[in-house]
């Protein structure tokens, strides 16, 4: 039998750890009707404020509120100085990482990283060869899910260089918690977030075209059937820009402009929330309907800017991953500060038979897919599940990589049966522009179901504030 | 401000304002339909079809009784503008723009459309008509405060207030028209015009203006041309041409208000016969229409190119 979780609040011992002493104290003198009546009104304020997001293929309406649970999860500084350290530390190394796989390839070169699997991946774009970008950024806005096992380790599960979506809650979810319980915060130095917004608008201005003192920056949403709709209008609003639809910009004479009340408005940095193929239909997908004609040639000529950069998925492919180590030593010259998940690489013989003879111990991932979808739990799944999925491994082992079933650490969480131990990880958000920056403070995604090791929204999980403690 | 958004705002305020003049419409109908002389209650409830979408009635419902026109105009999800839809289809807007609200405002809609998205027909008559109809008033009443009370005077006002304009004009007139159709026995004239009065809270001005009794053409009057009743059409276009002032005075919309404008302020009721009351009253409707198109054609089109 494997130990129990590591929990963040409880040590090996079931005593207090350090970050949640003060708030222990709280919990503990504080009934569990008043828990329930905060929960209650939790609830009220996130659906009344219509914080919410969509479920693909869910019929009985469009929206959904995440679940959001009122215990916060807590680290200390030193915890902090770790992980802040650690993400900042690897997506500086994946930004170098783009701008060379798109230039000269070095890398590819010295063979850290096989060629094959970064120039033959769908998410490796060849427009992007010999472009050079602002300040040679290409994930602007980077998510890095990091999860725990124990006192002292944290890991990389997945980097998210693309579109990663989920700071509108932890955002959110500070408001909400400073509305509910203000004397917790009193009683804590809870490390503040909402400058989150402001960074975000600087680095987008300071992608701007060369020339142009006072950019105009749009956020470009594929619209309001999109699941992270709200999030795009929360951060419209809080940077004070247009929340622009494909339809709302065209390009003409070299330049984007998006129409106005008042006629076109020159567009220079656009904070885009659409996939690379819908971009631009006369390059990608020409069956895009959310995307801008002709905006990929502007954007080629230097003319506009887009965060995150096109291409910039290759760095978070799942098959790219395993190798996220080695980048940081190759560009750094560093040793990483957080390590990645043990990770096997199916398109390699060896793991691959590694892989199916233990196929019940482990968690097998598309490398390719994203959102919890797609990917086999092996403890938790039927003798079928395990056969079917392996005829899918055995059919193209190179779609697939296999990681150890992690005991990830818990959290106390407030459900129906009281206070109980359930499932984390989390998510800081990396902004790079003129440096590269992390505000104190994270999404904290729960598994609200018992045992559940998968936090998606997608998939039954919640979120909760995250409070990273100042010295 | 993008085009589309102030399409959307546009929008979001005539469906508030399309739903409120519904629930006037049904109060008043509602107190009509209440007196002991009527008798020809049904043919009060299925005049108000006439303002409604025809076609999702017949689909719906066989006759057009007291309870399916209430359905068909408060539920009545194929009906475009039953109020139901009206407030479903502010909340879609506002959805769609809701990073240029204030949260009061969102909030507001919100929440509106929280508490009537699953009303039933039993459920209504549990809260009793004219208690529903009420709450549909100060709703809208309320979406209306709170954005008065809480927006920036900047362009995105300025849209939400030709929206509520110019589909207020729209209400008034359509009422009017109604109204003036069936002519019945002088005593019951009186309560029609009386309740329709005070479904435009006019009843109250019409007293401090006109001593004597409640006459149609001086309804009338006080519903086209006086300019400090506000749901009066002249007060509505005084809305709209000051908002187009402000906006763009040259825009091809700012010179079809002006018209329609300079028609309601220097008109006067003693130059119309009855027949031409009412010809002034279809006017107005398709004029205010064709007006509401070229706002949307001079400041949303979507797909307007570089000569703007």
């Amino acid at each position: 039998m494997r130990k129990p979780p590591f929990d963040e609040m409880h040590g090996q011992r079931g005593e207090i750890r350090a970050a949640y002493r003060e708030f222990g104290n709280w919990l503990h003198s504080t009934s569990v009707e008043r828990l329930s009546e905060r929960h209650r009104q939790a609830d009220l304020l996130f659906r009344r404020l219509g914080i919410t997001f969509t479920v693909y293929g869910d019929t009985d309406g469009t929206e959904r509120l995440i679940p959001f649970d009122i215990i916060p999860r807590i680290l200390d500084a030193l915890e902090w100085r770790k992980v802040g350290g650690g993400v900042t530390q690897r997506v500086r190394a994946l930004n170098a990482f783009l701008h060379d796989v798109y230039h000269d390839q070095e890398i590819l070169k010295a063979g850290v990283v096989p060629a094959d699997l970064v120039l033959n991946n769908a998410a490796y774009r060849p427009e992007m060869k010999g472009l050079d970008l602002p300040r040679r950024i290409y994930t602007h806005v980077a998510g890095i899910d990091v999860v725990r096992v124990d006192a002292e380790d944290f890991f990389v599960l997945e980097d998210n260089t693309r579109t990663p979506s989920g700071v509108s809650y932890m955002l959110e979810n500070r408001q909400t918690m400073m509305r509910l319980f203000p004397e917790l915060f009193a009683r804590n130095r809870v490390a503040p977030v909402d400058h989150y917004p402001d960074l975000l608008l600087r680095t987008l201005r300071s992608m701007a075209p060369a020339g142009i003192d006072d950019p105009t920056v749009v956020l470009l949403t594929p619209g309001h059937f999109n699941s992270a709709y709200f999030e795009h209008c929360f951060l419209a609003q809080e940077m004070g820009i247009e929340l622009a639809e494909g339809q709302d910009l065209f390009v003409d004479d070299g330049t984007v402009f998006m129409r106005t009340t008042e006629g076109p408005k020159r567009v220079d940095v656009i904070y885009r929330r659409i996939d690379d193929d819908f971009l631009d239909p006369k390059t990608f997908r020409p069956d895009s309907m959310l995307g801008v004609p002709g905006l990929m040639s502007v954007y080629r000529a230097g003319r506009v800017a887009l965060a995150n950069a096109v291409g910039a998925g290759v760095a978070d492919d799942k098959a790219v991953y395993p190798y996220v180590p080695d980048m940081i030593r190759f560009y750094l010259s560093e040793e990483p500060i957080l390590k990645n998940v043990p990770t096997w690489v199916l398109r390699k013989p060896d793991d691959l038979s590694y892989v199916l003879d233990h196929l019940p111990e482990l968690v097998v991932k598309e490398v390719h897919g994203s959102g919890g979808y797609g990917m086999l739990i092996g403890p938790t799944s039927t003798g079928a599940e395990l056969d079917a999925y392996r005829a899918r491994i055995l059919a193209c082992p190179e779609n697939f990589i296999a990681q150890p079933t992690l005991a990830l650490s818990t959290c106390p969480a407030f459900v129906d049966a009281g206070v109980v131990p359930r499932h984390v990880d989390l998510r800081p958000y990396v902004l790079s522009g003129e440096e590269t920056v992390v505000v104190p403070g994270a999404l904290t995604r729960v598994a609200l179901r018992e045992g559940s090791l998968v936090v998606n929204s997608s998939q039954g999980g919640g979120t909760k504030d995250t409070w990273v403690l100042e010295e | 401000m993008l085009g589309r958004m102030a399409d959307n705002l546009y929008w979001m305020a005539r469906y508030v304002d399309r739903a409120e003049t519904l629930a006037r419409l049904l109060e008043s109908t509602h107190t009509v339909s209440l007196m002991p002389t009527a008798g020809a209650e049904q043919a009060e409830w299925r005049a108000l079809l006439d303002v409604s979408d025809r076609d999702s009635f017949a689909e719906r419902y066989d006759r057009p009784t007291q309870n399916a026109v209430i359905s068909h105009l408060v539920l009545n999800p194929a009906n475009p503008s039953s109020i139901l839809s009206c407030f479903g289809g502010c909340r879609e807007n506002a959805r769609a723009t809701r990073h240029m609200l204030t949260t009061e405002l969102w909030e507001a809609i919100n929440q509106t459309w929280l508490e009537v998205k699953d009303l039933t027909y039993a459920r209504l008559l549990d809260i009793g008509q004219a208690e529903f109809f009420e709450w549909v008033r100060n709703r809208a009443e309320q979406i209306q405060g709170v954005a008065a009370g809480t927006m920036r005077r900047d362009d995105g006002t300025f849209f939400l207030r030709l929206g509520s304009m110019i589909e207020r004009a729209d209400g008034t007139a359509r009422t009017l028209r109604l109204r003036r159709l069936a002519p019945q026995a002088e005593v019951v004239d009186y309560y029609r015009w009386g309740a329709m009065l005070r479904s435009f809270s006019a009843f109250k001005a019409y007293r401090e203006i006109h001593r004597g009794g409640i006459e149609p053409r001086k309804v009338a009057d006080l519903l086209i041309f006086r300019h400090d009743v506000p749901r009066s059409l002249h007060f509505c276009m005084d809305g709209v041409t000051r908002v187009l002032d402000r906006l763009r005075p040259a825009a091809a919309c700012a010179r079809l208000a002006g018209r329609l404008h300079a028609d309601l302020h220097y008109g006067s009721l003693d130059e119309l016969d009855d027949a031409a009351l009412d010809a002034l009253l279809d006017d107005v409707i398709l004029r205010n229409n064709a007006l509401g198109t070229q706002i949307q054609k001079d400041f949303m089109m979507i797909r307007q190119g570089l000569a703007g």
